[in-house]
């Protein structure tokens, strides 16, 4: 059942382009480590590997470097807005790892990135679980 | 009477403990003093006791009941609690016959307890389940514990802790980091007896006794250093003791010798002694209520710093699955393997990279289809024991027995651990760093291991390699042998190592008490 809907929700997605080298998706990943003495939180991006595993990092937030002007992320039927930050589109509050973990996400999903301007483009990645 | 016995105590330390000090061969001797009569005797009395549960099922604690009404549980005693029955209590009776009255000497560190409030995983929050309102016993707190919930003394070690103020034998033996387990002969304990004939109105005499129970002092090896009596101690020593079953105290008192060691060259992990280590023990197993299983450890959390994750020996836990690393708990032969392995790697590889970065250690096995379920649900107890019965993202299956880690392969320049890699990916990826530690993990008694890079793979299945890393080897199914060792591909094990250290390979035994 998972399957058919999850085929049934990315066929129209996979119509459309997949995202080239303009458009390059990041995922965040946070630690704490000790700096001057002082313990602080350090988030920094990562280009998001199209396989993904908890041993490649516990991704958050999405960060999207394009020349296109962007609207939004669609990610597993959800709409997630993204805002200009530094230069690059951000969400804001979103957990990549804690989405997949919720909902219990084995194999392929996609990231359905959405312009303003009838722009869209696709990437597709897989989640890879060991036993 | 107690002031005669506190003043009697003192007198033994320099009679009564010599009656008993070279004399542990069996042979009995006796002293005598001033009066005092002292002999070496067997006694079933355990001096003080253990708490444990009784018929709580995985709960981690026992009710601890109001002194003057034990009715009320206002109060919850953590298994391991060192506790004893003082003799101003001894004539206190409860309002059944199954609880008897007790005063709390020392508790565990309250670790558990702290990750079970961050965790939603159901093995953490039904360990403690039904203590909400309940205060945690402290020191010198009295009250009624059921008498089927407290454990004699044997079968445990007395570790003491590393920080706590001096404490001395009579010899003069710092006992502090060491150990102290009863001396016991044909299942009872040693005792120094000492005994006084105190005259009594009229024309008779009476005599008065009194057991000093005999504790050997081990030193980290487990080798015995000297025999002691705890009165001699003081009242506040037992405060300073951590209570370890037996069966897990070669393990524990490496670990905590290699958490001391750890200090040398850690700048990030600088925790030590037994008081810092998180314990889960054993679930009891019962037959018609009855306990048959040995007191024993179930898992201890791989030792690491709450909030940068950092552990000793260049170690540091990636992606913890909540705010507790409930991923991070380990069985104890197992951790010390590991800690032996990390701290051999620390002199091979110097550097950034170097990092020895884990995942996941514990989990739940995973039981997701009607067939497993149906076929666990008749075994309540086995499922109760390891089998989780929901599935979830993060379960595998080769996990759950305490003994597995997963590792990152290693890097050429940046020990970051927010991000990973594959054995792909050339620019980062370091391979004979990563080589070099599978070798080692093998050396270490590494089994069941898992990388998908081509090379290790070929590495690893050359004969002349495997002479040079395991000499003696052998074929068939020993631990020894290569199809049980690994280092071959599996599905899902680009991005990290997968290696399993068996508590009864006697490779992995001897890495724990020897090192590489």
């Amino acid at each position: 059942m998972k399957i058919i809907l999850l085929l049934l929700f990315s066929f129209p997605v996979l119509a459309s382009d997949f995202c080239d080298t303009n458009t390059k998706i990041y995922g965040e990943a946070s630690s704490f480590d000790k700096i001057n003495n002082k313990i602080q939180k350090v988030t920094e991006k990562y280009f998001l590997p199209s396989k993904i595993s908890e041993h490649l990092g516990a991704f958050e937030n999405i960060v999207i470097k394009s020349d296109k002007k962007l609207k939004a992320i669609l990610i597993l039927g959800k709409e997630i807005p993204l805002k200009i930050e530094d230069g690059n589109y951000r969400t804001v509050g979103f957990n990549l790892f804690k989405t997949l973990e919720t909902q219990n996400i084995i194999g392929d999903f996609f990231i359905e990135v959405i312009g303003v301007e009838n722009f869209q483009c696709t990437k597709k990645y897989k989640v890879i679980v060991s036993e | 009477m107690n002031k005669f016995f506190f003043l009697f105590g003192f007198f033994v330390l320099s009679l009564g403990l010599r009656a008993g000090e070279g004399e542990l061969d069996g042979k009995k001797g006796c002293t005598e003093k001033n009066g005092y009569t002292c002999c070496l005797e067997s006694s079933k009395k355990s001096p003080f006791f253990i708490s444990d549960e009784y018929l709580q099922g995985k709960k981690q604690y026992e009710n601890f009941r109001d002194i003057d009404d034990d009715s009320i549980s206002n109060k919850y005693i953590p298994r391991g609690t060192i506790i004893y029955t003082p003799p101003e209590l001894y004539d206190l009776e409860s309002s059944t016959d199954y609880r008897l009255p007790f005063k709390v000497l020392s508790v565990p560190n309250e670790k558990l307890e702290n990750t079970a409030k961050k965790t939603r995983r159901t093995m953490f929050t039904e360990m403690f389940r039904g203590k909400k309102g309940k205060q945690r016993v402290k020191k010198d707190d009295i009250g009624y514990l059921d008498k089927r919930a407290v454990k004699s003394i044997d079968g445990y070690t007395f570790f003491v802790n590393e920080h706590a103020p001096a404490y001395r034998t009579p010899k003069g033996t710092l006992l502090n980091g060491h150990q102290l387990r009863p001396a016991m002969r044909d299942n009872d304990f040693m005792v120094t007896r000492c005994c006084q004939d105190i005259p009594e109105e009229g024309s008779g005499e009476k005599e008065l006794c009194r057991d000093f129970h005999i504790f050997q002092v081990l030193n980290g090896n487990g080798k015995v250093i000297d025999n002691t009596s705890m009165y001699s101690l003081g009242c506040n020593f037992y405060q300073d003791l951590t209570a370890i079953p037996d069966t897990d105290t070669a393990a524990i008192g490496k670990v905590v010798e290699l958490l001391k060691g750890n200090l040398e060259t850690s700048q990030t992990y600088r925790e030590v002694g037994v008081d810092s280590l998180e314990i889960i023990l054993e679930n009891n197993i019962r037959k018609n209520r009855k306990v048959v299983n040995k007191p024993e450890i179930k898992l201890v959390k791989m030792p690491m710093d709450d909030v940068t994750l950092h552990g000793p020996y260049n170690t540091r836990h990636y992606t913890p699955d909540d705010r507790g690393d409930t991923d991070a708990y380990i069985q104890p032969y197992a951790g010390c393997a590991f800690l032996q392995l990390a701290k051999a790697f620390q002199k091979e590889c110097v550097g950034v990279g170097c990092e020895v970065q884990f995942g996941n250690l514990y989990h739940k096995r995973k039981c997701a289809d009607k067939a497993c379920q149906q076929k666990y649900s008749k075994y309540p107890d086995k499922v109760s024991r390891d089998v989780d019965l929901e599935q979830q993202w993060r379960k595998h299956k080769s996990h759950s027995g305490g003994e597995c880690i997963d590792i990152r392969p290693f890097r050429k320049n940046k020990d970051d651990i927010k991000a990973g890699l594959e054995w792909t990916w050339t620019a980062t990826y370091d391979r004979e760093r990563t080589k070099k530690f599978m070798e080692l993990a093998i050396k270490a008694g590494g089994t069941g291991m898992y990388f998908n890079d081509p090379k290790t793979i070929s590495h690893f299945a050359n004969r002349d390699t495997r002479k040079r890393v395991l000499p003696d080897a052998q074929k068939g199914a020993y631990w020894d042998d290569w199809w049980r060792i690994g280092a071959r591909e599996q599905a899902g094990h680009s991005d990290h190592i997968h290696v399993c250290f068996k508590a009864d390979n006697p490779r992995v035994q001897k890495t724990c008490r020897d090192g590489l």
